[in-house]
């Protein structure tokens, strides 16, 4: 069976779960936000799936699905007693903003034909019960096992030239349309902020049923807010926006930054 | 007879009864406190009228600070008679004065105030100290372990189950069932 599209997977989530929206979607992936509230404590959660992993001439390595909690941070030291949250996709991933390890995928407990919110949603609830629980107490009664170490974002099958140039024509052709839906083209480093599963700034979280003008000024605060994205730059933010002449265009490393963020 | 099979306000009541006890044993021991039978009118008189035991809890604390309000603004003490036996009066003994009724005003204001925290959300660990400091001890922690004990068996045996739109699960687990809540498919928590 062929993974549900985002579409299809929104419908059901809107219907079921109104609390979660659709926040940023491109067609191959789709990014939600909601809140769950397993006991007393109310948290705000990501979802971020993949529609798409296999594309013209190379493989995203993303899993389908990735579950982070937003607020509060549940990492990296939740009880103060310097244990790592249990259960967790610690590796590869921002210490405060880990991914949920919901379900064991040897196992195939879920797989992209599946419903997010008839499974991917109720485990993340009660993995927010027993992460509670082990809170207080500092016993997991969740269950589960513990997984190997991280995996590379981006397997490319192939380094010829050709192919090089499939991936870079995809990465424009993407960057391209998920500028469309959220009314801006800019940087990756922009593309960043659009999928950032690794650093949630608050202003980003109401992009949906926002004006293209509204987007850009939210997007530009949240650029000023990530100090972090343009870090690498030595010159600070401003840099972070190149030149009009290349704002069209993302190197491999920005591609594969943007794409490792977003699970 | 199970705690689910009850009426909220008859839950309520116990709760407030049992609040009241500690309040005074702790910080009043000198004070006669409000008797059971007031309190129960009070209870009564607004009964059954919300949708959920914190909110029936909640809205009867409120009720009670409103009329004792009332009273102590107009510089007299509550005045309450039984409606089935009008010469019967639930206020004879309590409260003496202005001050006693002053004293349960106040109480009931903080038991206001951490009623309202743990409606907002407070992470487990804060709820049992809450729930404690309101209940006391052993109860609280008898509840909140009672309460994990249940989800834990039930994610054991594959019987646990979760409510969608408020993205929580059942208070009692499989034990009582909302309608609205569905069974969690079984799964294998993972990662380091």
């Amino acid at each position: 069976m062929p993974p549900l599209s985002v579409e299809e997977q929104d419908e059901r989530l809107r219907a079921e779960c109104p609390e979660f929206k659709l926040v940023a979607s491109a067609g191959w992936i789709g990014v939600w936000h909601g809140t769950l509230r397993p006991i007393c404590q109310t948290y705000r959660v990501q979802i971020v799936y993949f529609a798409r992993r296999f594309f013209d001439g190379w493989v995203l390595e993303n899993p389908y699905e990735c579950v982070t909690v937003l607020d509060p941070p549940i990492g990296p030291d939740p009880r103060g007693t310097g244990e790592p949250p249990q259960h967790v996709y610690r590796l590869g991933y921002p210490p405060a903003f880990p991914r949920l390890c919901i379900f064991d995928p040897a196992q195939r407990e879920w797989r992209p034909d599946e419903y997010i919110v008839d499974k991917i949603i109720p485990w993340t609830i009660k993995w927010l019960l027993f992460h509670e629980h082990w809170v207080a107490t500092g016993e997991w009664k969740g269950g589960g096992r513990h997984p190997e170490g991280p995996r590379s974002c981006l397997k490319q099958d192939d380094s010829d030239q050709e192919s090089r140039d499939r991936q870079a024509r995809f990465r424009n052709a993407e960057f391209h349309r998920l500028g469309r839906r959220i009314g801006i083209f800019a940087s990756s480093l922009l593309m960043e902020a659009v999928s950032a599963g690794s650093f949630p700034p608050p202003s980003w979280l109401d992009l949906s049923g926002i004006t293209p003008a509204e987007a850009q000024s939210q997007l530009t605060s949240i650029l000023l807010q990530v100090p972090r994205l343009a870090a690498s730059s030595p010159s600070g933010w401003e840099l972070a926006i190149p030149p009009r002449s290349s704002s069209t265009s993302m190197s491999d490393a920005d591609a594969k930054f943007s794409l490792r963020s977003a699970a | 007879m199970p705690a689910y099979r009850k009426s909220r306000a008859v839950i309520a009541l116990q709760l407030i009864k049992r609040w009241r006890n500690l309040a005074y044993d702790r910080r009043h021991k000198r004070l006669r406190r409000p008797p059971s039978v007031l309190v129960a009118y009070y209870v009564a008189e607004n009964a059954n009228r919300t949708r959920t035991l914190a909110d029936e809890l909640i809205y009867q604390v409120a009720r009670m600070i409103a009329t004792l309000d009332a009273a102590g603004q107009g510089q007299r003490v509550v005045r309450e008679f039984n409606p089935t036996c009008p010469e019967d009066e639930l206020t004879d003994r309590w409260p003496c004065d202005l001050a006693e009724q002053r004293v349960f005003l106040n109480e009931l204001r903080a038991f206001a105030a951490q009623l309202h925290r743990l409606r907002q959300g407070v992470p487990l660990a804060e709820m049992q100290r809450i729930l404690e400091d309101l209940f006391g001890e052993r109860p609280a922690r008898d509840a909140v372990r009672g309460y994990m004990d249940q989800h834990v068996s039930d994610n054991g045996a594959g019987k646990g189950f979760h409510i969608l739109r408020t993205g929580s699960v059942p208070a009692l687990g499989s034990a009582a069932v909302p309608a609205t809540a569905r069974a969690t498919p079984r799964s294998t928590p993972f990662g380091d």
